[in-house]
């Protein structure tokens, strides 16, 4: 009695979904050694993470690039320092906008793609019937999920710095009066090789919380199809959270380590 | 052989199976009976180890498979099949990855020896030319169907059926049954059957195992289990009415 109603207390449900991913984690690493290799799954989960999500992180990227063109610009132009905003522009894409609105929209279009998928197939037994198949789910389902993301995140922040790049270039020629070789040389000589080593750490770091948090989500579903929508609101929800806080941990930690 | 020995297994403080010791003999078909939520999917289950045993052993063809961890469980999990009580088709393939799935995942078979192994399969089960079909475009009898040719697909030694007649209506109940006894008389494979349905007890059984929360009841042949003064048989027999 005491016991269930500690269980189903907010502190107890946290700490039993603590357990749980852990325990997934460990299953999942163990799945990664030896065994049957998905190549084709990879590649179909490389194309459906790039077809849900590369038209909304173009999208985004771009309006992004503007609109810190513009804000910053402004600002900037008071201090006469305009001639910058290229630099502005690309240092806070590649460190910092990139990777996290990326993330965003990664774990919103396919985060939460691959637990309602997963969830669905954990509570029509589709799961337990590739178990009893003698085909390890993990190694089927998880680990191509999670190799997919693993690469195509930052691909898809590249993507993102890009076009945000070019976002910037736009209002920076048209409405602050700087050209675009002057926009372009100040960006690349004030972006250093740690910022590019940032902008593809956060990315791998993302891809990871995304990944494990919506399979371990999916495969972890219970009570019907109803279980399947809480888990899929959850793991946008969790994720969006992590990819915040681990945010930033590294740029903290790539401060200390770079200062 | 498949063998229970005192198999227990909870859900937290919820006893579903209670010390059960069952025979499921070779080339045989035993019919699990037991009314809605006694355990008997849960039983299933824990054969094939998609449930962890909480006590109690389990045989697997005189092998003491209780400890097998979940990879060795894979190997023992080659020779059996099951059909869920849904189907679980996979529902993002269509008939035909589907019931090539087993031999895809374990087998070096090229596509045309594929093609000829599901085109058989599908015979079989009467469902020749469903190869293109999605399972969403499949009525609950076809599905079943379908699952069983996918289990098939591989010669499993032993299939389990969960509830391979619930919700369907006499006639395609009646055609599912007719296929678990061809199953049977063309392969040898064993066959367990868990159902509440007694008709299709009486079509398909060799042997009778009625269980009453997760306890053992009756266990004997289907001229025993018509015979049986048991009070539990006797009111499952007739529905309740002489409860
Ligand atoms: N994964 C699980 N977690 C918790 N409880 C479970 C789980 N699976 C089954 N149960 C419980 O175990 C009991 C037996 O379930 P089971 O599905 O084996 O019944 P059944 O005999 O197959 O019934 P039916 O004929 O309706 O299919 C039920 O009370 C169910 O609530
Ligand atoms: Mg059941």
């Amino acid at each position: 009695m005491i016991e269930e109603i500690l269980k189903n207390s907010p502190p107890g449900v946290f700490f039993n979904h603590i357990y749980n991913y852990i325990l997934f984690l460990r299953i999942t690493i163990r799945a990664a050694i030896g065994g049957a290799f998905y190549f084709k799954e990879i590649i179909e989960q490389l194309y459906q993470i790039g077809n849900r999500s590369l038209s909304i992180v173009i999208l985004v990227g771009t309006f992004t690039g503007m609109v810190l063109s513009f804000q910053t610009g402004i600002e900037m132009a008071r201090f006469g320092a305009k001639a910058y905003i290229g630099s502005v522009v690309l240092v806070s894409l590649v460190r910092e906008l990139g990777p996290v609105l990326t993330a965003l929209v990664v774990a919103g279009r396919v985060g939460s793609g691959i637990t309602a998928e997963l969830g669905s197939m954990k509570v029509t037994d589709q799961i337990d019937a590739m178990r009893a198949m003698a085909v390890d789910p993990y190694k089927k389902l998880v680990l191509t999920r999670l190799t997919a993301l693993l690469i195509m995140l930052p691909v898809l922040v590249a993507v993102a710095d890009t076009f945000g790049f070019f976002g910037g270039a736009i209002i920076a020629t048209t409405n602050l009066n700087v050209g675009f070789e002057l926009y372009k040389s100040t960006a690349l000589n004030n972006i250093y090789l740690e910022d590019l080593f940032s902008g593809l750490v956060k990315p791998i770091v993302f891809a990871i919380i995304i990944g494990t948090i919506g399979c371990y989500l999916g495969m972890n579903t219970k009570g019907g199809t109803k279980g399947v929508g809480s888990s899929t609101t959850l793991s946008v929800v969790i994720s969006s959270i992590f990819i915040f806080v681990f945010d930033f941990i590294l740029t903290k930690i790539f401060f200390l380590v770079y200062r | 052989m498949i063998k229970t020995v005192n198999l227990s297994k909870n859900f937290g403080d919820k006893e579903v199976l209670k010390d059960l010791s069952i025979d499921f003999e070779k080339g045989k078909t035993t019919v699990v009976l037991g009314r809605s939520g006694t355990g008997k999917s849960v039983l299933l289950k824990v054969i094939l180890r998609l449930l962890s045993i909480d006590s109690g052993e389990v045989y697997i063809d005189n092998i003491d498979t209780t400890d097998f961890s979940e990879s060795r469980m894979m190997g023992v999990r080659r020779k059996m099949g099951m059909l869920f009580q849904g189907s679980a088709l996979f529902d993002s393939m269509s008939v035909y990855e589907n019931v090539a799935f087993t031999l895809r995942e374990h087998t070096r078979l090229s596509e045309g020896e594929i093609r000829d192994i599901v085109k058989e399969k599908l015979e079989f089960v009467e469902m020749t030319g469903t190869e293109g079909l999605m399972p969403a475009e499949l009525s609950g009898g076809m599905q079943k169907r379908i699952a069983l040719a996918r289990t098939m697909a591989n010669n499993p030694d032993y299939i389990f059926f969960d509830e391979p007649t619930t919700g369907l209506d006499p006639i395609t109940a009646r055609t599912i049954n007719e296929l678990i006894i061809r199953v049977r008389e063309h392969t040898g494979t064993t066959i367990v059957v868990v159902t509440h349905d007694l008709d299709s007890a009486a079509m398909v059984a060799q042997k009778i195992v009625l269980i009453k929360e997760g306890e053992k009841y009756f266990e004997g042949t289907p001229d025993d289990f018509q015979r049986s003064d048991i009070d539990f048989v006797k009111s499952f027999r007739s529905g309740g009415k002489d409860m």
